[in-house]
């Protein structure tokens, strides 16, 4: 064993010296403030029906920017093409815009323009949960656009920062036309996205002149691709490969925490999770520090609620951590309805780590007297409401991608939310909805317009939901970004959809 | 004979539990505590691998089984029938052939649920084809005999006939056909586990470790490619014993006629 690795130690040296070598003669060549980089994705900007956006996604993507944006920590809301908003009645909102922003085709930003590009883009996709319609943009002057919401709703700001809502010129969806400090040419679906940098960028001049999205879905392969040198960096770098890459001195390797958490949400109406009992002996159960440090290969935080702390309302400081307590877990099973029935966990084939957090999760539960499945669906069936009223635990990954996360609580906590509406309707229950009380909870939470109230509601809401056991945490997440050395480091953002490339150079 | 005496004997024989988890040992190398090394869980690849024998070769031979009954079951009332039966029957193995095998397979599995009962059924289902053509080109030729036309006109009932003179002489290249069959329905479960379709965690099933172990390429290579060796010198073994069961049944080499 020990010649094996010296051997590979050896080989190892020899290929990073040839790397070397040719990142050096890569560097001769490059003027300092040019050239062009690769940055590979887990998905193809230019995959699915983005024609609204000139056929490429706006996430992740330098090409669009937004009304407003979040800052790096997630810790608040910034402006971007808006300088400043406020709110003139309950519904009515006027946000000004900055007055030197210039579009790819070389026309000014102004009001009516971004009126007609996001009433164009609700009219055609439909966002319900940021409360605006194709009806909601009107222009009052050059400057200032009015947005009139369905509801009051105290989030839109944040919600506006969502990449979604970027802003592409209304004149022509033949390509992408944004504001961005890069521009492209032309998009040909399902291949590398290449942009170019944008002369008249109204913001830090970019740092290189080309900068290519690639889309390579295999985590190994982004990895093995950085290795390599084919591309230049790589977001969702596989947590196992962290410190391998590490110690290859050609690398880069960080990693940020994001908005996002890891749950097993449980099934309030399947039984037998449909008693509380039950499911507070299976978060009592559950090793959160143990799943992070050896399925996460340490990369995260055991969590204590559905959402991560740095999402300004998280209750996380306030919520009592479960356990692991086995012996609690095995009093509340004892104190529980349970006789035996099998407990089904859903997870998607799409997640390996997933499967591995439900395979020790079922040998935790089996530690307490509680028989499980584990079950896996492949994309098409796993975010089914069929599937998941079947399940008894569903282990998601959810997240927030713009500066208000308020729409996760509605979406999975709301007996309307996106997550529960179906089965509320059809069957006057749901998956995780508690009732009206939180329903309540939520709708004050939603429509406040002063933080502390939303907070307080918003924390509430956590508070019963840990309660009465309606998800299992596991982790908050962190993801991997590597880069190869020779190139100077972005500021890396706590949404990786909305990092900020100008800073993305040759060192 | 050694990889079904492991299937057989080697879960009995193993004291560790091809499931048990021990985080403070996870992603070991091979080591003589734990040859094969362990997973992301500290779970002992050796043992799931053991394991995992008798989940490969029990749905393979279930599979086999199920196959041949039902090919050769079709092909005898086909061949011996004639008529309007045989063109239905080989018109509808027509139409199974038409679907590449391991496609509808996939579908199959896809819609009935992933679990590996569902792998079995939608190899089953897929597969008989080949022994139905097969058998049916033997019976055509057979049923022409001398022997098998004295034992009619004697007044032998359609069924004896069939399964006392007909049958006999046609399950030669079969059994051939089905030892060589094995191999495949190996390949083919495993690369539906992989595809998630087949064993759930916490299966020992070969083709759901390589699924699982595929992300560790670069720092647990044991994980990998020791079920991925196993799969290789399974198939390996049952083509071997196809071959030789060919030199000794089929010497004429009428089994790839029907595939």
């Amino acid at each position: 064993m020990q010649q094996t690795l010296s051997r590979r130690q050896l080989l190892g040296g020899v290929a990073s010296g040839a790397v070397a070598m040719t990142a050096g003669c890569q560097s001769l060549g490059a003027e300092t403030g040019g050239g062009s980089k690769t940055v590979a994705l887990s998905q193809s900007l230019t995959s699915g029906d983005w024609s609204m956006y000139g056929g490429a996604a706006p996430y992740y993507s330098p090409m669009h920017e937004t009304l407003t944006a979040s800052s790096h920590d997630f810790s608040e809301i910034e402006p971007w093409l808006a300088t400043e908003w406020k709110t003139v009645d309950d519904t009515t909102w006027e946000f000004r815009l900055r007055d030197d922003v210039t579009f790819h085709n070389g026309e000014d930003l102004t009001a009516d323009v971004v009126a007609q590009s996001l009433s164009a883009l609700l009219a055609d996709r439909p966002l319900g949960w940021a409360k605006v319609t194709d009806e909601s943009f009107t222009a009052l002057d050059d400057r200032t656009l009015q947005i009139e919401t369905v509801a009051r709703f105290g989030a839109l700001a944040g919600t506006l920062s969502h990449p979604l809502f970027g802003i592409q010129h209304p004149s022509s969806y033949e390509r992408p036309i944004g504001t961005g400090p890069f521009e492209a040419e032309a998009v040909d679906a399902d291949s590398p996205l290449e942009t170019v940098r944008f002369g008249d960028y109204w913001g830090d001049e970019p740092q290189l002149e080309e900068l290519t999205f690639e889309g390579i879905s295999d985590p190994t392969t982004r990895s093995t691709s950085l290795q390599s040198g084919d591309i230049d960096a790589s977001f969702e770098i596989p947590r196992q490969d962290y410190e391998l890459l590490s110690a290859n001195e050609d690398i880069q390797v960080r990693t940020k925490r994001e908005p996002r958490a890891g749950s097993a949400m449980v099934n309030l109406y399947n039984s037998p999770t449909d008693d509380a009992d039950l499911r507070r002996a299976l978060n009592y159960a559950v090793d959160q520090q143990a799943i992070v440090e050896s399925i996460l290969s340490g990369i995260g935080a055991p969590a204590k609620g559905p959402y991560p702390p740095m999402i300004p309302w998280s209750a996380h400081d306030d919520l009592p951590a479960y356990g692991p307590n086995l012996e609690r877990a095995r009093e509340l099973v004892e104190q529980s309805a349970y006789d035996g029935e099998d407990v089904e966990l859903h997870v998607s084939s799409d997640t390996p780590h997933m499967q591995l957090i439900a395979t020790r999760m079922q040998e935790r539960f089996a530690e307490i007297g509680v028989s499980s499945t584990v079950r896996q669906f492949g994309r098409g069936s796993f975010y089914t409401t069929e599937q998941r009223a079947d399940s008894n635990l569903t282990l998601i990954e959810l997240g927030s991608i713009n500066g208000a996360a308020d729409y996760l609580v509605r979406l999975q906590f709301h007996s309307e939310g996106g997550d529960n509406a179906a089965l509320h309707e059809s069957e006057g229950t749901g998956l995780y909805n508690l009732g009206p009380d939180v329903d309540d909870l939520i709708e004050t939470g939603d429509q406040a317009l002063d933080e502390e109230t939303k907070h307080e509601a918003y924390r509430e809401v956590q508070q019963r939901v840990m309660e009465h056991g309606v998800l299992v945490p596991v982790y908050y997440k962190e993801y991997v970004f590597g880069q190869r050395a020779n190139t100077t480091v972005p500021q890396m953002h706590a949404v990786p959809h909305m990092t900020r490339w100008t800073e993305f150079a040759n060192e | 004979m050694t990889l079904t005496a492991v299937a057989l004997l080697g879960p009995e024989l193993l004291a560790t539990d091809p499931l048990a988890q021990d985080l403070t040992s996870r992603l070991q190398p091979p080591s003589p505590a734990h040859p094969f090394g362990t997973d992301r869980l500290g779970r002992d690849v050796f043992a799931r691998i053991v394991h995992g024998a008798r989940f490969s070769l029990g749905i393979a031979i279930t599979v086999t089984a199920v196959r041949f009954l039902l090919g050769v079951g079709i092909g005898l009332v086909a061949g011996y029938s004639g008529g309007w039966i045989d063109e239905l029957m080989m018109r509808f193995v027509d139409l199974l052939f038409a679907f590449p095998g391991i496609v509808l397979a996939l579908v199959i599995a896809g819609i009935a649920g992933p679990s590996l009962t569902n792998v079995l059924l939608a190899l089953a289902v897929v597969g008989w084809g080949t022994y139905a053509r097969v058998v049916r080109s033997e019976v055509l030729s057979v049923r022409e005999r001398d022997y098998v036309t004295a034992a009619r006109l004697s007044g032998t009932p359609r069924y004896r006939v069939v399964l006392e003179h007909v049958l006999p002489n046609v399950l030669g290249p079969t059994i051939v056909l089905a030892a060589l069959d094995v191999g495949t329905v190996i390949l083919a479960t495993a690369g539906l586990s992989f595809l998630g379709l087949g064993a759930q965690p916490p299966t020992p099933e070969w083709g759901t470790m390589i699924a699982s172990g595929r992300h560790y390429l670069q720092t647990a290579w044991w994980l990998v490619n020791v079920p991925g060796i196993a799969i290789v010198l399974t198939v390996l073994g049952f083509t071997l014993l196809g071959d030789g069961l060919r030199d000794a049944l089929d010497p004429d080499g009428r089994t790839n006629r029907g595939r």
